[in-house]
């Protein structure tokens, strides 16, 4: 049954020093966006060109670097461990590190140890050896 | 419907700590005003706890884990469960 009551609107409205959505309702600072939104900059512009600030609010202002290409994006973190998640083919790679791109580098990291051992089964499986137990 | 009271109050007392850690680190570089970190942590945990009071065992899913995801499976984890939006709800509602 369709419910008859209407969704609150997450576009985040100003009244002084609040800057929050209807369907947050914390009462969320525009000091706290500015911070975010200082954040998110910062850290798009330590990843690189490729990266761009994205903020968004949920019972307070959050934010993150999104890559512009692909389907990767860093999430600042009050506790100053920052998680990189990203998505290929389907899959999800992520970790964490204390900055950004040590963040990203730990992605780095476990993508290229999957492609080494997939590289490694390759060769295997064309030197004739199979992984399956034989009779 | 609203959540269990006794069982809202066990969530808000593994909420707030895990809350609170989890905020104590921020920068307080200006933005925070007169506030330190400590008394923003302890403001940031009471509104967020009316917010999911106010937002009942339904609406609670409504702020998912983009919200305080650590604090809120770090909750959950203290009270015995893995943290999805309807365990949280099951909990909270006397289910479980």
């Amino acid at each position: 049954m369709r419910s008859k009551v209407k969704a609150l609107s997450w576009t985040p409205k100003r009244n002084g020093a609040i800057y929050c959505a209807p369907a947050c309702g914390r009462g969320c600072t525009h000091a706290e966006f500015l911070n975010a939104a200082r954040a998110a900059k910062l850290m798009a512009e330590e990843l690189g060109p490729d990266w761009e600030p994205h903020v968004w609010e949920n019972l307070g202002w959050y934010y993150a670097a999104q890559h512009k290409a692909a389907e990767a994006k860093v999430y600042g973190s009050r506790s100053q461990l920052y998680w990189a998640d990203f998505h290929f083919a389907g899959h999800q790679f992520h970790a964490d590190g204390p900055t950004p791109a040590a963040a990203v580098e730990a992605v780095q990291k476990v993508l290229r140890s999957i492609v080494g051992a997939a590289q490694r089964a390759g060769f295997e499986l064309r030197a004739g050896r199979t992984f399956a137990r034989r009779a | 419907m609203n959540a269990d009271p006794a069982r809202f109050e066990q969530f808000a007392l593994a909420y707030a700590p895990a809350l609170l850690v989890s905020i104590k680190g921020v920068k307080a570089d200006g933005w925070l005003g007169k506030q330190t970190p400590d008394e923003y942590a302890v403001s940031v945990a009471m509104s967020n706890l009316e917010v999911l009071q106010r937002a009942g065992v339904e609406g609670i899913a409504h702020y998912y884990l983009n919200a305080q995801g650590g604090a809120l499976r770090s909750a959950c984890t203290e009270l015995g469960f893995e943290y999805t939006p309807r365990a949280l709800q099951d909990f909270l509602g006397g289910k479980v």
